[in-house]
């Protein structure tokens, strides 16, 4: 029993009590106690080391995110103040110029500038509409609590509901695990933002053709989409992909917002998106969950 | 050389290049405005005239969100382009901004080139009051 005990504490025990004072096995049975007393402790220590070491993690990464929500503020500040402003600005220069054209009754130039006002209007709203998606979508960032079992391939399934069958035709598959634990209204935007994107950014008369592939062993979850579609210049447009509102003018109906949100949100649960293309030769997203 | 009556207007908005156009046509001394929607074919354009040796736009109307190419950027590689000139010969920047952002006047401050800043959308009387035409 004696070579058990923790020699340091033996020893410093005999140190301070005088042996012959007590009996040898009431003597074993005191330092019995204190070492179990003090291996109690140093259990309890390891214990609290860990959760403070897992409390800082915690504030490491809840730091992380609010820098990036900060900047992502910033960003949206910045971008709503240019663009809305400017749309309005638009409308209020029109307008000025219509007071001048009517009165000196030049007909032909009042015709054009009406539809200019029309067509600047159509594109205000646009914008407004996409500044109020943003904020929506940000509600549902926040929002945790529909975290769930979610099974792959149900879902994306549930999600390609939405679109036109006659857009595009895809492929599903998942090595390992078919479920994994995320918030369901978050994943669901994230695939629903993808698909979207394959399909407005298809070759032209041609389906979107998808694979998406889900692996998921022990802790590594990944999600690997591929199109065909026209691709991305990522020479040119590398800084500016996963940012708001730096749409693809080569499309005036795409929005600006998709992958952005779609980042933010892989973001906000500690995930990574990358994204790999060329040129005419479609996309590939690779996204740790 | 600078050309008194030429300006360059960049912005990718047409109806902003459509309304600050009816405003500059109104200043008699601009005998030509040329309008960009890319700011890399307005660089295009100066390097052409450098090379050719014609006069350069004496204002530069500059838009400062684009894509591809932004205002900034563009600033950048103008100034590069004309390191060489002297300070007469450089073309004024008007800095067309529909909101005085912090991001965009710390930028501007660091430009080379003479430049103002103008508020979108242009005024006739501004114009003519902070410019010599």
């Amino acid at each position: 029993m004696d070579q058990e005990l923790h020699p340091f504490l033996k020893r410093q025990i005999r140190r301070f009590l005088h042996e012959e004072d007590i009996d040898g096995t009431e003597l074993e049975k005191f330092i019995l106690a204190v070492d179990s007393s003090y291996k109690h402790f140093s259990r309890e220590r390891e214990l609290m080391e860990t959760s403070s070491n897992r409390m800082m993690e915690e504030m490491k990464h809840k730091n992380e995110s609010l820098k990036r929500l900060i900047s992502s503020l910033d960003d949206f500040n910045y971008h709503v103040s240019h663009d809305l402003k400017s749309g309005v600005i638009n409308n209020l220069s029109l307008s000025k110029m219509l007071k001048k054209y009517l009165e000196n009754g030049e007909e032909k130039m009042v015709e054009e500038i009406t539809e200019k006002l029309q067509e600047n209007s159509e594109r205000n709203l646009n914008t407004i509409r996409q500044f109020l998606r943003i904020a929506k979508e940000d509600i549902n960032i926040s929002n945790t609590e529909d975290v769930q079992l979610i099974n792959f391939k149900e879902q994306v399934n549930e999600v390609l509901l939405e679109f036109d069958p006659a857009d595009f035709e895809i492929d599903i598959a998942v090595v390992g695990l078919e479920s994994f634990v995320y918030s369901l209204v978050q994943f669901k935007s994230v695939l629903r933002n993808l698909i979207s994107n394959s399909i407005r950014y298809r070759k032209e008369s041609s389906r979107a053709k998808i694979a998406v592939c889900f692996y998921h062993q022990e802790l590594n979850k990944r999600i690997v989409y591929r199109d065909n579609g026209i691709g991305i210049d990522l020479k040119k447009r590398k800084d500016k992909i996963f940012k708001a509102f730096e749409a693809d003018q080569r499309y005036s109906n795409s929005s600006g917002v998709g992958l952005y949100l779609t980042k933010k949100i892989i973001e906000s649960n500690g995930g990574t998106i990358t994204l790999e293309s060329k040129l005419g030769e479609g996309v590939c997203f690779k996204i740790m969950l | 050389m600078l050309s008194k009556g030429k300006v360059f207007l960049i912005d990718d908005d047409p109806i902003a290049n459509f309304c600050n156009k009816d405003v500059l046509q109104e200043i008699e001394s601009i005998e030509q405005i040329e309008e960009f929607l890319e700011a890399k074919k307005a660089l295009i354009e100066l390097e052409k005239l450098l090379k050719e040796g014609m006069s350069l736009p004496h204002y530069i109307f500059l838009d400062i969100r684009m894509p591809e190419m932004d205002g900034f950027e563009f600033i950048e590689e103008l100034e590069y382009l004309l390191e060489d000139n002297e300070p007469g010969e450089l073309p004024t920047i008007i800095l067309l901004t529909s909101s005085r952002h912090k991001r965009d006047l710390e930028l501007f401050a660091k430009c080379q080139l003479p430049g103002y800043y103008l508020n979108k959308p242009l005024e006739l009387e501004e114009l003519k009051q902070k410019l010599a035409f």
